[in-house]
């Protein structure tokens, strides 16, 4: 269960840093607002949130793991749930900003047609 | 005078002016019609009319 909780975290991060490489290369080459990069902020910030979600169910089944094996210790685990909060507004932020993105490439579409 | 010409003269890309052409525009700068009708000698109203069933809800 620990090497399936690692490689999706991996999983993650590795898309997570593909489409933010995408992103960047369409900004490099002068379409900031394409729909494209509109689509993968978008997928960028519930990759985070997903991330979040993540980290605190491994958190969770960590903890319920430890005190299991700690059940007849004088020692107890602390529970509950705990959220890494910078994970989650950074996803909402760039949930914002893909919307901000989606605006401007519509923007911009229309203003192509401007002559 | 062909499209090229026209649009060199005008100052707008072949591609802009074939938009234009092709009724894909969806506004036109006054500079633009000003060189539209300086270049084809002709007005305003010779190159648009106004058509109520192509109007937007609201316009």
């Amino acid at each position: 269960m620990v090497w399936a909780y690692l490689a999706l975290t991996f999983a993650l991060m590795v898309l997570f840093l593909h489409h933010l490489r995408a992103v960047l290369r369409r900004t490099r080459d002068g379409a900031p607002f394409h729909p494209d990069n509109a689509g993968r902020l978008r997928l960028l910030g519930l990759l985070l949130l997903a991330l979040a979600a993540l980290q605190t169910v491994g958190a969770v089944l960590t903890s319920l793991a430890l005190q299991n094996g700690l059940r007849d210790s004088r020692f107890r685990v602390p529970t509950g749930i705990q959220v890494d909060e910078t994970l989650v507004v950074f996803g909402l932020v760039l949930l914002t900003l893909a919307e901000i993105f989606r605006r401007g490439a519509e923007l911009e579409q229309e203003q192509s047609l401007v002559v | 005078m062909t499209l090229t010409e026209l649009s060199e003269r005008i100052g707008i890309t072949l591609a802009n002016l074939s938009v234009l052409k092709t009724n894909k525009a969806r506004a036109i700068r006054f500079s633009t019609l000003e060189a539209l009708c300086r270049e084809l000698g002709c007005q305003p109203g010779d190159l648009l009319a106004y058509d109520a069933s192509d109007s937007a809800p609201g316009c």
